[in-house]
Parts: structure tokens; sequence; C-alpha cells
């Protein structure tokens, strides 16, 4: 146990910078609390801005009349050589008080006697100690006496030592997390701990997976049911130690579609740079269908990076017969899910693509920017309310029928009475039967709607009363 | 016996009246300023509703000088804790402006930093984190 000790307490001195070689504390920077996140102790005393000994605060206890005032220092790793210098005095003295300085380590808690002091005076005294011991201790001054107001007062200390507590982890000593990759994040922490170009698994949602439910007849109002296309999604976006992403991994799950038009789907990553793409695999397009892909995968032509997931649904959950669509009316033969998964990688052994690295911020995967390319034609696409279209979209769609698309303030893809053709849904959603609105289907999406999100946030959720189950596939 | 007479009338036209008005207050009928229609093209909805089912949150981290490099990952999780919103390596001593999105119906957040946890209300679309206790 004692080589373990030593060894860390090696590694220790070796990784402390040459600047943090002598640890002080004038107790000016800020309030109790700020030094108690920095891992000091304080029994009946604070960091106190009363006629303190120097600068602008000292440390002062309680009133010394029934209260014992302690303060604890931080781990400070001693290096056997040095002093311990500190500036104490009793305020508004009367009678007898005592100072009493210990120096704590785990093996003894209840510390070793450095000092005695005992007033005779309420003068500043300036005390120097020397300190000969190596490795983990604490410090603890404890001031005492009985009767009267008198306060004991602390500041300007010096230790013969580093800082050495983690304020991240319950105050705890300092210690070497084991880093197998060298890339800074403690192999506990690291989701990649023997891959350097990797640490963190982020996903979106949090968990399960969100639901894409589309209206296909834009720019003309549809029926509302919200299931022409119903696509869940997730993403699973890996980023390295600099919060970079290195991977980002899309899974599309293919539900279902009460639609007579062959509907295509892909998204948009907005202020993604396509450069910033090394390659995109796993899409799922027949060359017939009139795409124009580029080597990394991303189609050409974009300013933004814009991935085309799949070209028609209804090549992946084939029509049984029966009803509109897939999946939508009863009496259908349900047909299974169908899952597309999208890579993109971002950064390939450490190099990023030659548009630059993206940040997880700047990635803001929950601005992802999802469409359907409605009837197989390239132009005619729908989005989400207010989200742009790409620059394949065919700009004579655009005002015309239901549509009140305007530019110029930034309305996109709503009706005169903003109305949306597509939602984003946090949660796995269940979608309305063919037909059937969604206002007939979650009786509390219109309060939702009507109050402008206040009321019912989680309308789509199956909460007593929120659903008419007969209402919904 | 005149008294009557003249007092008779009166008493039976204030009668009326009463009588009348409790039924006129009757026929008033309830209106409910926010209507649920019955068809989706007749929801009234504001310039500005977003219709997203979610929150944008920007996260302010204050820093705190400390004397030696501690770096440690921040968490925003939901109040059950199992839903990570938000996983990030950050420095102690540095000031941080994160993002992350919750669900809109999240009126509260867990945000861990090693062994420091603290629950904060979501009042805005910024909150703020700092080491220290409140």
């Amino acid at each position: 146990m004692k080589v373990i000790q030593s060894v860390l307490i090696s590694c220790i001195f070796l990784t402390m910078p040459a600047a943090y070689s002598q640890y002080a504390e004038d107790f000016d920077a800020g309030s109790t609390s700020y030094y108690e996140a920095l891992c000091w102790d304080f029994s009946h005393a604070d960091v106190n801005s009363s006629q303190p000994i120097s600068g602008s605060r000292s440390i002062r206890t309680d009133k010394l009349n029934s209260n014992i005032g302690n303060i604890t220092s931080p781990w400070v790793l001693l290096s056997g050589t040095g002093n311990l210098t500190f500036q104490h005095r009793i305020y508004n003295y009367n009678g007898s008080r005592t100072l009493k300085v210990y120096l704590i380590s785990e093996a003894n808690p209840d510390g070793e006697l450095l000092l005695e002091y005992d007033y005779s005076n309420g003068t500043t005294q300036n005390e120097t100690i020397p300190i000969t011991q190596s490795g983990m201790y604490k410090f603890k001054w404890r001031f005492s006496g009985s009767g009267g107001s008198s306060r004991g007062q602390l500041d300007e200390i010096s230790f013969p030592g580093t800082y050495a507590a983690d304020p991240s982890n319950d105050c705890d000593p300092i210690s070497i997390n084991p880093d197998a990759d060298g890339d800074g994040v403690p192999d506990s922490e690291d989701d990649y701990p023997s891959d350097q170009y990797r640490a963190y698994d982020n996903y979106y949602p949090a968990t399960g997976q969100s639901t894409l439910a589309f209206e296909d007849l834009w720019p003309s109002a549809g029926d509302y049911d919200l299931n022409d296309l119903v696509v869940g999604y997730s993403f699973k976006i890996i980023t390295n130690a600099d919060d970079h992403v290195v991977d980002l991994k899309g899974t599309f799950v293919l539900r279902a579609a009460g639609a007579g038009l062959h509907n295509g789907f892909g998204f948009q990553l907005p202020d993604v740079d396509p450069a910033s793409i090394i390659s995109t695999t796993g899409y799922d397009i027949e060359p017939s269908s009139g795409y124009s892909i580029g080597s990394n995968g991303l189609e050409t032509g974009q300013t933004n990076a814009t991935v085309i997931v799949f070209d028609d649904f209804f090549r992946f959950l084939v029509p049984s017969g029966g009803g509109v669509g897939v999946n939508t009316s009863v009496g259908q033969t349900p047909i299974p899910f169908d899952t597309i998964t999208i890579t993109m990688v971002f950064i390939n052994n450490g190099i990023p693509g030659s548009g630059g690295t993206v940040s997880l911020t700047a990635l803001n995967i929950s601005e992802f920017n999802p469409f359907v390319v409605a009837g197989m034609e390239r132009g005619k696409e729908i989005h989400l309310p207010d989200f742009e279209p790409t620059d394949k979209a065919d700009p004579q769609y655009f005002g015309i029928e239901d549509d009140d698309s305007n530019s110029a303030t930034g309305k996109f893809y709503k009706t005169a009475s903003n109305l949306p053709w597509a939602l984003n849904i946090y949660e796995e959603f269940d979608y309305p039967l063919e037909e059937v609105s969604i206002i007939a289907a979650y009786l509390k999406f219109s309060d939702w709607v009507q109050s402008s999100g206040a009321q019912f946030p989680d309308w789509y959720q199956d909460n007593p009363g929120y659903r008419n189950a007969a209402n919904i596939y | 016996m005149r008294n009557i007479y003249f007092t008779l009338p009166w008493i039976l036209i204030f009668s009326a009246c009463f009588f009348l008005l409790c039924s006129c207050k009757k026929e008033f009928p309830n209106v409910d300023p926010n209507p649920i229609p019955e068809n989706p093209l007749e929801l009234e909805v504001s310039n500005t509703f977003d219709w997203k089912t979610t929150r944008d949150i920007t996260l302010e981290v204050s820093g705190i000088a400390i004397p030696v490099s501690i770096r440690n990952t921040l968490q925003v999780k939901s109040p059950d804790e199992l839903k990570v919103y938000l996983k990030n390596q950050l420095f102690m001593n540095e000031d941080y402006s994160l993002k992350f999105t919750i669900p809109a119906y999240e009126s509260q957040v867990v945000i861990t930093y090693g062994s420091i946890r603290k629950v904060i209300d979501v009042t805005s679309d910024i909150l703020y984190f700092e080491y220290q206790s409140q």
C-alpha cells in the first residue's frame, strides 16, 4: 500500500506545474461558499469582510463564548521542507483564548499538534512553523475560549506544498486517473478508453427514438392524420476529448405511410459544410431515382451537408393491399418496420474533413432539418414548420394553394393560419389511423396548439384522458 | 285596503322583473374563450408558435479559480437521471456556454460534475451552473 502511495505521490509531483509549488490563500477572492467549493471546511467560522486582518476578507470565527471555531484546509501535498506561515489574532479580545494548529493525515485524522498559542492581547500575530513532513496532509486551526464576545481571525496562509484536493471528487486527494489512450479523458469517463480519437457517445434523443410525422399533399393542406410518412429516428454522435464530432450514426425506422405518393426522405445538417464530411454510408437510393450523390455520400449542389436517406418508402415497406399505404388502416396486414442506418465520418484517424472540425454545439443536432421528397419529385420538399428548404427545392411551390411560406419573414411550410405539414415529436409517437385527424386522436393537442405550447407540452404521451385509443393505429 | 290595492301591482311588477332577469341570465351561453375545434383547419395558431415538442436550453457554467487543473465530466440529466441530455468534459477553472435540448415538458434537470450534484428548475431558456453552493 505504501508503495502504491509513493508511486501516486511521485506521479503527482511529476504532473504538478512548477507555478503551483507553493499554495497560499489570502481569502480575498470570494465568499465562504467560494472557499468551500475549493475544499476549505469551516465550522463556526466563515470568510468575512468585517475588519479583516489584511486585504478585504479574513476568516472569522463565531463568538468564542460557547463555540469552538474550526478551520480545515484542503489537502496539500507537502514537500518535506519549508514553513507554514499565517497571520492570526483575537478580535474583541477579552479573557482566555487559545489557538491550536494540527497537521492531519488520512492515517491520523485527529491530527498532530503543531502549535498551541494562548492569547494575551488582540494584536495580530505572524506565525511561522517549520514543516518536515512530506505527502498528503491537511491543516486545522482550532480557536477556543469561554465568555465574552471575542472571535478568532486567520489570514494570509502559505503552505509549504501544493494544492492537492479534487473539488469534483468529494474533495478527496487528487489522484492520477488511468488514461490508457492518452486523450486526456480518464478511462473511467471515456466511452472509448483505448481509442485516442474518440471519447464520448452522445445521444439524441437522450433515450429511445423521436418521431417525424408528415402530411404529403403540400402545398395543399391534408387531412392532418399526420401519417402520410412516419419515420422514427435517433442519433449517436461520437465526439473526441475536444468536443469535436468524429462520427455521427443516424438510425431511421420506416414505420408507416398512409399515402398514395411514393415519397423519399432526407435531412440536412444546418451550418455544416459538406466538406467537413469525409464519408457518408448507409443510404439506400436507386441509381434511377435521379439524385446526385457526391464522393462523400452527400447530395451535391447543396450549401449545407444533405443526406438522402431513401428515395421511395414503398421499396422498403411494400403495401399489402387494402386501405391506403402501409400500417395506417385497421384491417391492413401489418408490415414489419425497416431500419436504415446512416454513418457520417467527420474525423478519420484524427484528421478532419477539408471543411474543418465541427463541435457538438455547432452540430446542434436537435435542429437537424429533415424533409420528405414528395412523389419522387426532387424539388418538392416538405419540411418541418419554419425550417428552410434545401438548395434543391423548387421555389414554384411556395406561396401557392394552402402554403403561406415567405422567405422574407422566415415563414416556411405553414398555412396562412400557421398550420404545419409535419411534426417532430421528441418521443416515439403512436400516429392516428388513416383519415383520422390528430385532434380526434390526441385530446390535448388542440390545447397545446392554442396555448402556444404552454398547456399540455406532453400531449403525445399516454396519460389518462390524453388519447382516444380507438383513433390511433 | 287601499294600501293593498296600491302595493299589490308593484309587488307583481317586481316579481315579474326578478323572474325575467333570472331567466335571462340562464339564457346566456357559457362562451369558451378557447374553444376546441373539431376540424384541425379551425385551430387558432399564434404566428409565433414554433410547433416544437422540445426546448433548447443554454447552460452558462461559471468556472472557479482553482490552484490545480481539474477536468471532469459535466452531465445534464432528467430528474430521474435516466436520460442524459448533455455530456461534456470541462475544466473547472473555465467558463463555458453549452447548449442542450430537453422535452418541452421537463421542468427540472439534474446537473452533475463529478461528485457535485445540483437540481435546477427550468424557469427560462438560460440556466446557470456554479460549482459552489448557492
